[in-house]
């Protein structure tokens, strides 16, 4: 029997086994993606989803039915990409911003044909600090002063990361029109 | 043509939607599972924490309750000697002054005899030159007595008892002690005895083991303290030196993102109360009554962050540990006060200052492995002191002292490394806890 969300929720509040994974199953999806967007491979992806999910659980309680579900879980997969984001870039990860070549302007009419899937590749491919400002910025819609608190970084560092996240995306979204181009 | 370009991005973006793998699912529910039976486990164990806790807090109560109480009787006890001592040595010095004054009277009616005697041996000797000595005689005029007693043994037995008496009572009144006996014995009735009864007089007193000197040094320091306030402690402080030790346990909190982030409700890092050590020793100089500055060197101060880290699905317990060793130059604010009649003496001390610590280690302890990480800090550091302090004075130069300080970090002491900038791990080091201290003071003037 198919329960409704508010059914799903309330059990999720019981602490409902069941309807958790229904939560879950109702959501990964597109969590998924939101991980792969903010994450260095779906390895670590996969740990932000788990983990992101794990604070929903623990968490649900405190969503006060204002808003949109799927929005505040975003917000936690967000969140929650960002410390793995921190502690790996604490660690061990070296973002180098250096030599990045001017690009060609991109033909926007011929990007429409890029698909959702060869644009996670693409995301794949930018530099992990540079990948999670472009999206806090485009997709999130925080401001470059939000970000720079949230990163402890500052404002400029987030606009110039932006900026060359930006044109890194230009420059691989040109060689995949390039190749398309061949292929056809 | 940006906007349009950043448009399109977040719309596909957005229409991202990625199976995740299978056994993600599985993990999650094995994740909550093992997080309850872990709530459970974790309750227990806070419950024996509760408890341990309880049990120091009483233990460390009853030491303070007992080591308090003691000092006080200790105190109490020496404050009240030396009242009676005080009370004694006064009694003594009245008795004294009444006895010299009768004495006084007693020696005229003497020295009008005396002098008539010796009027008569002068004219039975044909000597002019004899003379009453005067009321203390010096050794020269004691030794001029004593001839005159030798010659006039001689010539006039009865008339040199008188002298016998006149010389013993001056070199009595001269020692400045007679008792009792010898006061009674001087009536000029029996001449002899009386002239003897200074004598009987010192051995009494020596038998009681107090010899004349001491008894006046005794007068004049009961004076003395009378006219430093009525109480067994120095008017001031003021130009006194501390030398002293000083122990503290303290709350440490080393913050950074992670630990941070463990004290919030809602992300499953776990942030613990972790306690260091450290001991020091002092010096202070009061510069008034109001004011101290004082300088320590913390020999070794350790400070302390255990946390759970809850990374890629696996929780790791770390635990951060920095040894220091530490300048504090702090002033402190005095607020003296007497209590039970002025017979203790405390204070009530805010204190304020700078503390430069040096790191000597710095190490990442997890479950697996101890990591240094002392080069990823920096080695040189700045923290603000405050704090507050309870004095007990302890006679006059012993000094116990406890009190709350706080250590606040002013800077951000992760240094860096060539992949992790400082900004991106900033951690400040605070701490806040118990000290309790030992010192001496030490007068300029003495």
């Amino acid at each position: 029997m198919q329960k409704t969300l508010d059914e799903i929720l309330k059990g999720c509040i019981a602490n409902d086994r069941k309807c958790q994974e229904m939560l879950y199953h109702r959501f990964s999806g597109t969590m998924f993606g939101v991980c792969l967007g903010y994450t260095k491979d779906r390895d670590e992806a996969k740990d932000v989803l788990q983990e992101g999910f794990i604070k929903v659980f623990k968490n649900i309680k405190k969503y006060s039915g204002e808003g949109n579900l799927e929005g505040w879980i975003r917000k936690i997969m967000v969140n929650t990409s960002i410390d793995f984001y921190r502690q790996r870039a604490r660690k061990n990860s070296h973002v180098n911003f250096d030599n990045v070549p001017d690009v060609l302007e991109t033909e926007y009419s011929i990007l429409e044909t890029i698909s959702a899937n060869e644009i996670l590749g693409l995301i794949q491919q930018l530099p992990d600090g540079a990948k999670i400002i472009f999206n806090l910025y485009v997709v999130e819609g925080y401001t470059h002063d939000e970000i720079a608190r949230m990163l402890d970084i500052s404002e400029g560092t987030s606009k110039s990361q932006f900026w060359r996240a930006k044109k890194l995306l230009q420059q691989m979204l040109n060689g995949t029109y390039e190749s398309n181009k061949i292929v056809a | 043509m940006e906007k349009d370009f950043l448009n399109w991005y977040k719309r596909k973006f957005n229409q991202l939607n990625v199976p995740p793998p299978d056994d993600a699912w599985e993990n999650i529910a094995n994740d909550l599972d093992m997080d309850e039976v872990w709530q459970g486990v974790d309750a227990e164990l806070n419950k024996r924490d509760r408890r341990k806790t309880a049990a120091k807090l009483t233990a460390a109560l009853a030491l303070f309750v007992s080591l308090g109480g003691g000092l006080f009787l200790l105190t109490n006890k020496n404050v009240e000697k030396n009242k009676n001592q005080t009370v004694s040595q006064n009694t003594v010095a009245g008795n004294l002054k009444e006895k010299k004054t009768k004495q006084e009277d007693v020696l005229s009616d003497v020295e009008t005899t005396t002098t008539s005697a010796l009027v008569a041996v002068s004219k039975s000797t044909g000597k002019n030159n004899l003379s009453v000595p005067e009321t203390k005689p010096d050794t020269k005029s004691e030794q001029k007595g004593e001839n005159l007693i030798a010659e006039n043994l001689s010539t006039n037995n009865r008339n040199s008892k008188s002298l016998i008496y006149k010389h013993n009572v001056l070199t009595s009144l001269n020692g400045a002690d007679i008792s009792d006996n010898a006061l009674n014995s001087a009536t000029g009735k029996n001449m002899l005895m009386t002239a003897i009864a200074p004598l009987f007089a010192q051995l009494t007193i020596n038998d009681n083991g107090i010899t004349d000197s001491l008894i006046y040094q005794k007068i004049n320091d009961s004076v003395h303290t009378k006219n430093t306030g009525a109480n067994t402690f120095e008017a001031t402080d003021a130009h006194s030196f501390i030398i002293g030790v000083a122990f503290a346990s303290a709350n440490t909190w080393l913050l950074n993102n992670d630990t941070y982030n463990g004290l919030k409700a809602g992300t499953l890092n776990r942030t613990l109360f972790s306690y260091g050590k450290s001991y020091a020793v002092l010096v202070g100089y009061n510069l008034s009554n109001k004011y101290c500055l004082q300088t320590e060197w913390v020999i070794n101060n350790t400070h302390n962050q255990q946390y759970v880290d809850f990374k890629q699905g696996h929780q790791v317990s770390r635990d951060l540990k920095v040894d220091y060793t530490q300048l504090n130059v702090l002033m402190k604010k005095k607020n003296e006060m007497y209590h039970f009649g002025n017979k203790l003496k405390t204070s009530f001390n805010f204190l304020a200052g700078l503390n430069y610590s040096y790191v000597k280690s710095f190490t990442e302890q997890t479950d697996e492995s101890v990591n240094s990480i002392k080069n990823n800090y920096k080695n040189n550091q700045y923290n603000l002191i405050l704090g507050l302090e309870y004095q007990v004075f302890i006679r006059q130069s012993w000094i116990i002292s406890s009190g709350i300080r706080t250590n606040i970090g002013l800077q951000n002491i992760y240094k860096g490394t060539s992949t992790v900038p400082s900004a991106f791990n900033k951690t400040y080091d605070s701490s806040i806890g118990l000290n309790i201290g030992i010192g001496y003071k030490i007068n300029r003037n003495k």
